[in-house]
């Protein structure tokens, strides 16, 4: 029994942090500002499973250059079994959705499963390439009250939208279903995967993004296909492109050497993902499966599966041989494990796109100076002088 | 509106909402807003299920609170005035 008067009830607010990169995950901040964050900082200690993004398909209308989904031949889960999983995540703590594809809205039984999310208290994140959206679809879009709709916006102009999401109109398509859904008072951000393809028309990206009055943001990250496959590899910004981009933003960032202790990202700790086909994997690019949704609870494989236990108690610089003794780690922001591990399957490597941005990053504090390889980028450079380049 | 005993408040739809080891943590997604409650104003948060008469909640909050009926009644009318206000609940009437 509780023993208190009951005090004056008073409120904290705080507004919801904005997720700085892709995935709840990636961002690697403990920082305990106030209450919120003083929460959030223990979900993560105690391993709630605060965040989940489940991508309810893998079908999408548009063929984009750098989607890394591969389509199994496998059933996806049925309605009935989704409405399950999310009784079962809202059991465990679950708070914040994130419903993504594929293309969301390519699932007919979207609005079931993302109303009946709703009804069970989840707030949701949407994620959709907006080219099916219409009046009345953005009509039930505002009604389950998302707390923001991403959308990629691949290009400024046709021509080069076209290009990269494989597809007719599409950039005019993407402006009229962002129009709907503001006009409706939801939401929008648009995010940018920057690319050889589409980075020449970065700043008319940017100036349309501030006419429309929505929040943007670019990422030069780039994912391996989910089988590990390089699908969009000669699409990837060169290193000097990078540069050029971070010397433009002008992003600030802090020059700050890691200890033993340090994570590159919160992987495993309060985040997870959920496939179309059931599997639990840590996050979009790390699919080691934690198990399947076919034959275990989600209590069960977020509590025990090898790959989280694993990922809590080893995720950290002391166990990243080549981070560890890297010259420039300071500089580094962006390590992705997944990334990583797609590579060549050894979760505790060094990530290539991070190096070249952690270069990009030293070359912009130290003007003039030239960017030290990274350990793996000197080994790879041995490497293909012994062996010759493969490009 | 007066808030009447027998009324049974209802987490609004705007909000998304969980109790974390006795912490609420209540979210107004549209708003993009964030609202935590002390720990009595969240194992009330916990009461409010579609359910429960404001008169129930009451009587639950004595008997796991030292507290007497007035003090009870007027703190948690106070709050429930103020969740309505800010739209975190809305009201199903008790039949008549
Ligand atoms: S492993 Fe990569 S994608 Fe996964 S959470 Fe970490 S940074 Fe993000
Ligand atoms: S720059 Fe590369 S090697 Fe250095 S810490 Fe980052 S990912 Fe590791």
């Amino acid at each position: 029994m509780l023993t208190t008067t009951i005090p004056l009830f008073e409120t904290v607010n705080a507004t919801a942090p904005a997720t700085t990169r892709d995935f709840p995950a990636c961002d690697a901040e403990f920082s305990v500002g106030d209450a919120f964050d003083h929460l959030l900082g223990g979900f993560d200690q105690a391993h709630v499973p605060y965040m989940g993004l489940l991508e309810l398909t893998h079908k999408c209308n548009l063929d984009c250059v750098m989607c890394y989904n591969v389509p199994l031949a496998q059933p996806e889960l049925t309605t009935a079994e989704w409405l399950d999983v999310l009784e079962q995540m809202a059991e465990a703590g679950t708070l914040r959705l994130t419903l993504s594809g594929g293309e969301i809205l390519t699932r007919r039984d979207f609005f079931t499963i993302a109303g009946h999310a709703r009804t069970l208290d989840f707030a949701l994140d949407l994620k959709t390439n907006a080219t099916l959206i219409t009046p009345e679809s953005a009509d039930r879009i505002a009604a389950l009250q998302p707390v923001q709709v991403d959308i990629s916006l691949l290009g400024a102009s046709d021509s080069t939208f076209d290009a990269v999401a494989g597809s007719k109109n599409t950039f005019t398509r993407v402006l009229r279903g962002v129009q709907l859904l503001q006009a409706r008072g939801v939401a929008v951000k648009l995010n940018t995967l920057l690319l050889n393809l589409n980075v020449h028309e970065r700043s008319q990206m940017v100036d349309l993004a501030r006419t429309l009055g929505v929040e943007y943001k670019h990422v030069v990250k780039l994912s391996r296909s989910d089988d590990g496959q390089e699908k969009a590899g000669n699409t990837q910004l060169s290193t000097d492109a990078i540069t050029r981009v971070l010397e433009d933003n002008r992003a600030d960032f802090a020059v700050q050497a890691p200890t033993a202790e340090t994570r590159t990202c919160k992987v495993g700790l309060s985040s997870f993902l959920i496939s179309p086909y059931g599997e639990i994997y840590p996050c979009q690019e790390l699919r080691i499966s934690a198990g399947n949704l076919r034959r275990q609870s989600f209590g069960s494989i977020w509590r025990d599966a090898p790959i989280f236990q694993e990922l809590r108690s080893r995720h950290t610089y002391a166990n990243f041989p080549e981070c560890r003794v890297c010259p420039i780690n300071a500089y580094c922001v962006g390590r992705c494990s997944g990334l990583a591990w797609k590579r060549d399957g050894n979760l505790y490597g060094a990530d290539l796109t991070a190096c070249a941005q952690a270069q990009a990053h030293y070359q912009q504090r130290n003007p003039g100076q030239l960017a030290p390889l990274t350990p793996l980028q000197a080994k790879q450079r041995r490497h293909y002088s012994a062996n010759g380049n493969p490009a | 509106m007066t808030i009447e005993m027998s009324d049974i408040p209802i987490h609004h739809p705007v909000t998304a909402s969980r109790v974390f080891s006795g912490q609420a943590l209540v979210i107004t997604p549209a708003a993009n807003t964030v609202r935590m409650f002390n720990p009595t104003g969240s194992r009330i948060w916990k009461l409010v299920d579609g359910r429960r008469s404001v008169g129930e909640i009451i009587q639950t909050l004595m008997a796991e609170y030292t507290v007497d009926t007035e003090q009870a009644t007027r703190t948690s009318l106070e709050f429930f005035a103020m969740l309505e206000e800010k739209q975190l609940i809305h009201w199903k009437k008790a039949p008549v």
